[in-house]
């Protein structure tokens, strides 16, 4: 018997997702399809019955939204949420904003080769040149983070590094407590829980795409280990093509 | 205090209130209170509008309280989104709750009025200290509002929580929060947006800026309409609370309020 039940969810289509664009730390909002992808999600939370008591987002709408959607369709609109920019996206540096055609153009096919195979080489910085510098590096929900703290690219090590801090100290106490807690957050923050969750290797983390818009619940024993492989909350259809998704991740030519 | 003097006066602090917009309920007249009714459509065009609204005129909040009830979360939600400010952090409490009617909650206010008479329903809802009758467990919405989860995490035992309030009893429970919770992050220079109700919104108003108890009853707040404040270093008011946009919207929002405890007449 599972002593803690943990929810995460992977926030649906954003509107550079649309075209094809290098998100991170831009604050994309979600499109259409992302805000039915977060209904729908909300509805499976809802048809399963699901209580939490304590929400976990990053600071980038696209995730808060997904969480907005999901806590209406689950009549929790009062529970408190925490935001923090240590679950946000990977930031992609000098990447942001170019789409896949773009990027091969300016850094060549090898390059990008390396980048999306490597765990711990980061893309380019995002310097003071960039054209979302400004928006980014200057905003203002990030005016507390220190020089150190505050990144101009990121490999997926490092997103992981600066998101681990937050589960351990903030995250796994409220766990253990017994609150049930639910995580909207994005792609890579996730996988940096899933990898520590699971305790994958970094080769089977870069592998592993999480689903969007679908309810991941893991079932957890006392030392927050999994007692068996994370669900996927939804109607059959949904979560059997999620479910394969995730298979033939792995068996992917790359 | 002459004009001269009020000019010397800065304002070091600057606090936003809201009343949220319309629930289904304001359409029917009845008192929506504790009962956790949905904005209608109307409400959820209401928040979006006062989003709009401050966006343009520059607003840059730091932080945001809002009650339990999720008319008031929507409402800061659907504010936060027009103004690009989802990342802002959102506290909730039930300290900022609607005023507790009582047994008066489902009620409407037509049919009120015109068996009590539009002055004893003025006396209730606009009396400082006149509490209405106690809800109990008899009444229709007891169960829904008691054993609902969110009061069971409260800061106080739910056997504690009110019963039925008067407007001082809305201020004693909500100025400790007040002084514990938002005044040291007033004092720290963030801006703040409060997110509230009609009667929420009155106590605080009636507490920063000293309104009597007798003149708090013609207060009256409209829904949508985002309500200034600019604060000395001592938390006083430097100027009047000034309502934000369109002037001749307000006064049809004010009117429209004032309305709705007027008994309609049977035809």
């Amino acid at each position: 018997m599972a002593a803690y039940k943990l929810v995460l969810i992977r926030h649906g289509e954003s509107a550079w997702n649309q075209e094809n664009r290098f998100c991170g730390w831009f604050d994309a909002d979600l499109s259409e399809a992302g805000e039915k992808e977060a209904k729908r999600g909300g509805q499976a939370l809802k048809d399963a019955g699901y209580e939490f008591d304590i929400c976990y987002t990053s600071v980038l709408k696209r995730a808060i939204r997904t969480l907005w959607f999901v806590l209406d369709s689950v009549d929790q609109m009062w529970l408190p949420v925490h935001r923090t920019w240590r679950l946000n996206e990977r930031h992609y540096g000098g990447l942001t904003g170019l789409n896949k055609a773009e990027t091969a153009e300016k850094h060549g096919e090898a390059q990008v080769k390396i980048w999306r195979r490597s765990f711990d080489v980061p893309p380019p910085p995002m310097d003071e040149g960039h054209n979302y510098y400004q928006n980014i590096s200057k905003d203002r929900r990030y005016g507390d983070l220190t020089g150190d703290q505050l990144p101009s690219c990121e490999s997926l090590k490092d997103t992981i590094a600066r998101a681990l801090p937050f589960w351990n100290e903030e995250i796994v106490p409220q766990i253990k407590k017994g609150k049930r807690v639910l995580i909207a957050a994005h792609g890579n923050s996730l996988r940096g829980i899933v990898k520590h969750l699971e305790g994958m290797s970094e080769e089977a983390i870069m592998e592993l795409n999480l689903p969007t818009g679908i309810p991941i619940v893991y079932e957890l024993d006392k030392n927050l280990k999994p007692t068996g492989p994370m669900q996927f909350l939804g109607d059959e259809e949904t979560v059997r093509k999620a479910m394969e998704a995730v298979a033939a991740q792995g068996k992917a030519k790359k | 205090m002459t004009p001269l003097l009020l000019v010397l006066r800065m304002s070091k602090y600057r606090l936003v209130l809201l009343r949220h917009g319309e629930g289904a309920w304001n359409k029917e007249n009845r008192f929506c209170s504790w009962v956790d009714q949905k904005l209608s459509e109307e409400g959820v065009k209401e928040a979006r509008d006062c989003g709009r609204l401050l966006k343009e005129q520059g607003y840059k909040f730091d932080l945001v309280f809002t009650s339990l009830l999720s008319r008031s979360i929507h409402t800061a939600w659907l504010v936060l989104e027009a103004m690009g400010q989802e990342w802002v952090p959102v506290v909730k409490s039930w300290r900022l709750n609607e005023r507790h009617y009582g047994a008066l909650i489902g009620l409407n206010r037509a049919e009120m009025a015109l068996q009590h008479g539009e002055q004893r329903v003025k006396l209730w809802r606009r009396s400082y200290d006149i509490t209405p009758p106690l809800i109990d467990e008899s009444h229709p919405y007891y169960m829904e509002i008691y054993n609902d989860r969110r009061y069971a995490t409260c800061d106080v035992p739910k056997e504690n929580l009110p019963r039925a309030e008067s407007l001082k009893e809305v201020l004693d429970r909500l100025l400790p929060y007040w002084n514990s919770t938002v005044v040291p992050e007033i004092l720290k220079g963030k801006t703040i947006l409060i997110s509230g109700h009609g009667n929420s919104c009155r106590a605080i108003l009636k507490h920063v800026e000293g309104v009597s108890d007798d003149d708090i009853a013609n207060v009256t707040l409209p829904t949508g309409v985002p309500v200034q404040l600019e604060l000395d270093e001592n938390l006083k008011p430097v100027k009047p609370r000034q309502l934000l946009g369109d002037q001749a919207k307000i006064q049809a929002a004010i009117k429209k309020v004032e309305d709705q405890g007027k008994a309609k007449q049977a035809t």
